[in-house]
């Protein structure tokens, strides 16, 4: 599984408290600063993003780290709060979603939500054996609702590695943090290293092997300087830049921040290492989509021939208003959860389209369909 | 001989102080050179300066039997510190505070020097020494000598009232949550405290 988290306390956020302070002189208010708190997570599946939310890091990592304990069936020596378990009621659209593995989530199964701002996301997770099924619902509304199964190692693996690595993260920002005041950064992190230290024990991984950590100040700079550089036209020159970034993570978090034309976009994005290359290039026919130019937006995607490429194309049709052209891409794409949400959205927004939204879809978009219609009328 | 210690407090601006500060640390932050060792060194970061508001200013002064040894405008805890440090020396105690600072990472103001001490506190700048027991301070013009006992007494004066000070800068600092600074700023203070055995006495 490939994980993604980013911290959102940036440069900006600490001089703007600072500024705060010059207009109100009131320190208490100052300190009382959630520095762990803001951050988005997601988790892939084989390509595919199976969870992604803006997320209070300090809760996501809390429960990550319970669930995990919970996997292990270990005891961690430092207080924790146990691990939510709920049962699901039975509905039509969610057994579609899971098909014949829905009858485990009938049963008591632990659920997370990772710390999401959205009180409605939900991961429903059901250990079997080495194996577990997870039913990733609420994200976004109904329309990215998913179903996968990981394989047990698979998931601690890459979950611990993330935990790892975000804390590292918090790590390298605490100097500055104590420069500016923010005292409870230690203990914090020091409780966050505590957690770690615990999974670790209960399930080692080799955090040496780990890409390198950098704070959110270190990769912001590094995106504006690319950034400018591509201002001046330099697409090699940002490039050089930006592979400057040693973590993955960070490096695509960097590239997403870069700001352009899409026509400009696409020099740099062209000369890219894969992955990223088709990553970036599926975003940008996005963009083209949403600019308004969906021609440039169809060359890319063609070019690609992709699932997230057509995927991302039909988003931005969507957003752009384009629906018969959105309905026309989804036909290309194999995925059925790819397919299934653009047709989901396509209906959402026009449910004049039915028949033809109907024509090729996958069976959980006919359950959806129809439930949508029962609630209607 | 009368030995007199005083020090007036000056109350602390602090909101202004504050605001001040934050501004000040906003200009710097935004054209400091980050990640530069040097730049660091010399820049304080907004924690240092909001320190720095809560650091009260005194009138104090030093005197022997009418004669000033220092006076003037000085910081308070700078000034209570140096007090301190003398009082230590007076009862053969500072070698200890040294080892002791050295262990615990406390800085000290005083420097040991032969076996005096190297002070500097609101324009005195000079040598301490106790012979014999007297304790004279030397500077490059003169040298002004106070028998310890008539020190010790002004000193107990100056730490009852010392402890009240410290009291009420602690309720200061607490009301705008700095209370994290005042334990900073008066490290060294609560230190030496310690080493000439007065703690027992602080009223907080």
């Amino acid at each position: 599984m490939r994980t993604g988290w980013g911290i959102e306390v940036g440069r900006e956020s600490l001089l703007e408290r600072l500024a705060e302070l010059a207009k109100t002189g009131d320190v208490i208010e100052y300190l009382h600063f959630n520095w762990d708190d803001y951050g988005v997570l997601s988790l892939w599946k084989e390509g595919l993003l199976v969870f992604g939310a803006d997320v209070f890091l300090r809760e996501a990592l809390e429960e990550l780290a319970s669930l995990n304990f919970h996997l292990l069936e270990s005891k961690p020596s430092i207080d924790i709060h146990w691990v939510e378990t709920k049962t699901l009621e039975d509905d039509p659209y969610r057994r579609a979603l899971a098909g014949g593995n829905f009858d485990a989530f009938l049963e008591e199964h632990p659920v997370v939500s990772l710390g999401s701002y959205d009180p409605q996301i939900d991961l429903h997770i059901v250990k079997e054996g080495e194996t577990l099924k997870v039913l990733s619902l609420g994200w976004y509304g109904w329309k990215q609702e998913r179903y996968f199964e990981v394989p047990l190692e698979e998931w601690l693996d890459s979950t611990t590695a993330l935990f790892a690595m975000i804390v590292r993260d918090f790590d390298r920002m605490r100097k500055t943090l104590v420069r500016h005041g923010f005292s409870d950064a230690p203990k914090k992190i020091g409780r966050y290293r505590a957690l770690l230290r615990g999974l670790l024990d209960a399930y080692p991984i080799d955090v040496d092997a780990l890409p390198p950590a950098y704070t959110p100040w270190e990769v912001e700079e590094i995106a504006r300087t690319a950034s400018e550089l591509l201002f001046l036209e330099n697409a090699e020159g940002a490039k050089c830049v930006l592979i400057t970034l040693k973590n993955p993570n960070h490096y695509i978090h960097a590239l997403f921040k870069i700001e352009n034309k899409p026509e400009v976009l696409e020099k740099l994005y062209r000369i890219l290492d894969e992955p990223y290359r088709s990553e970036m290039l599926a975003h940008l026919s996005y963009l083209y989509a949403v600019e308004g130019e969906p021609r440039e937006g169809w060359r890319v995607a063609e070019e690609l021939g992709t699932d997230t490429g057509f995927w991302n194309l039909a988003l931005g049709l969507i957003r752009a208003g384009d629906y018969e052209s959105a309905l026309e891409v989804a036909g290309k794409i194999k995925n059925i959860w790819l397919k299934g949400e653009i047709l989901m959205w396509l209906y959402s927004e026009r449910p004049k389209l039915e028949e033809r939204i109907k024509e090729n879809a996958p069976e959980h978009v006919l359950v959806f369909i129809e439930e949508m219609k029962k609630k209607a009328s | 001989m009368k030995v007199e210690i005083k020090a007036f407090m000056k109350p602390l601006p602090m909101k202004e102080c504050i605001k001040e500060a934050a501004l000040d640390a906003v200009v710097d932050e935004t054209v400091r050179l980050k990640g530069s060792f040097v730049s660091e060194l010399f820049h304080p970061g907004p924690w240092e300066r909001f320190k720095r508001c809560t650091r009260p200013r005194a009138e104090v002064e030093l005197s022997a039997g009418g004669l000033f040894i220092a006076r003037g405008e000085d910081d308070y805890l700078d000034f209570a510190e140096a007090i301190l440090s003398i009082g230590a020396l007076a009862r053969g105690k500072f070698g200890e505070a040294v080892e002791l600072a050295e262990l615990t990472g406390t800085r000290l103001r005083a420097n040991p020097e032969g076996d005096g001490i190297k002070l500097s506190f609101a324009g005195f700048y000079g040598l301490v020494k106790v012979i014999k027991g007297n304790i004279t301070f030397s500077t490059d013009e003169t040298t002004v000598t106070i028998p310890i006992e008539d020190f010790l007494k002004a000193e107990q004066r100056f730490l009852d009232s010392l402890a009240m000070h410290l009291g009420e800068l602690f309720d200061v600092c607490s009301k705008h949550g700095l209370e994290r600074a005042f334990v900073e700023n008066t490290r060294a203070l609560r230190f030496l405290l310690k080493v000439v055995g007065y703690e027992n006495r602080m009223g907080y």
